[in-house]
């Protein structure tokens, strides 16, 4: 999975539009990021790279970059 | 002779390497049936024949439920291998999955569906067949309580499980002339592996409050078992088309 994709996954998921989402952005300013959202994430990674994460390690992320480094090694 | 009794009857059990379906075999054969166990994995599948009361009464059987078409023949198969036909079956295979909406998919839909509901009804399929399945017998499907109420996050499960719930009063019309009763079981949350995955998804708040849902608290395994002998026995001669709620309260709010 490339990187953009999982922007545009995340994007999908919060339903945002295409451009809203960068390093910086705060989840907690996104609306529809709630537990969810977040398993909807868990769900898209398992099936995508196959990486099984928690929801615990998702409810800490403040920022997306702070999703990316969970998954930075599984990242094209 | 106990009406309540499953002495003698051959079983077949599907999803007997784990959770209920493994208990439902104990259980069947602590009763004094004889049990067909199925499932993907052979070291799992002889860990429950261990567990068994009478061990050299039961067999051990490998398949992959997803070979819907293949289903019929291997059931003519095992029949063929015993000699004798088939008195039951419990269908207690089945996947869980926790994917919203937003990001479901056709294959993970497929997936779910095969294995909690094609799989069941190709093996009716192959009890369209005196000599697969004895008249009199009894087909048991494990829905759920998601098959009569909702969660977030869980459609095709839902979707599956609400299936079951209604394909058996069609199957239970279809067998009805050969004295042969179809239904299902709507178990609650129940304490097995599945349920520690699902578990692990969800908040400490989700997890209590599913719990507090449960009136009579969360159901063991054995809960399904006595429900499911129940309706293999032939206390349950004129129970067909219907689905036992054995779900601690659940399902009363």
């Amino acid at each position: 999975m490339k990187l953009q994709e999982l922007v545009e996954s995340l994007e999908e998921i919060v339903m945002v539009d295409n451009g809203t989402i960068s390093m910086g952005t705060k989840l907690d300013e996104l609306e529809e990021w709630d537990s969810l959202a977040q398993i909807a994430l868990l769900s898209v990674l398992e099936e995508k790279i196959g990486v099984k994460l928690t929801i615990t390690a998702l409810m800490d992320a403040k920022t997306f970059s702070d999703i990316v480094e969970l998954v930075k090694d599984h990242l094209q | 002779m106990n009406p309540f009794s499953v002495e003698g009857k051959i079983i077949l059990v599907t999803g007997a390497s784990s959770g209920i379906g493994k208990q439902i075999a104990e259980t069947l054969s602590n009763q004094g049936a004889s049990v067909i166990l199925v499932g993907r994995n052979k070291e799992k599948l002889n860990e429950t024949l261990n567990s068994t009361a009478n061990k050299d009464r039961h067999v051990v059987e490998t398949f992959d439920l997803s070979n819907i078409d293949e289903i019929p023949a291997w059931m003519k198969r095992i029949v063929e291998k015993t000699g004798k036909p088939i008195n039951g079956v419990v269908h207690a295979a089945g996947y869980h999955s926790t994917i919203p909406l937003r990001v479901l998919s056709y294959k993970s839909m497929n997936e779910i569906m095969t294995i909690n509901l094609y799989a069941g009804l190709a093996m009716l399929r192959g009890c369209a067949n005196k000599k697969i399945f004895a008249p009199k017998s009894s087909f048991v499907f494990i829905s759920s309580v998601m098959g009569l109420v909702g969660q977030p996050g869980v459609v095709s499960y839902v979707a599956s499980k609400g299936a079951i719930v209604s394909a058996v009063k069609a199957a239970a019309l279809e067998f009805a002339n050969l004295g042969t009763r179809v239904n299902c079981i709507c178990p609650g949350m129940v304490e097995t592996d599945m349920a520690e995955d699902l578990f692990s998804n969800l908040s400490s708040e989700q997890k209590s409050s599913i719990e507090k849902q449960h009136p009579l608290g969360m159901g063991t395994p054995a809960d399904v078992a006595y429900a499911a002998s129940y309706l293999i026995s032939d206390a349950s001669r004129w129970v067909t088309g219907t689905s036992l709620v054995v779900d601690g309260g659940y399902t009363s709010h």
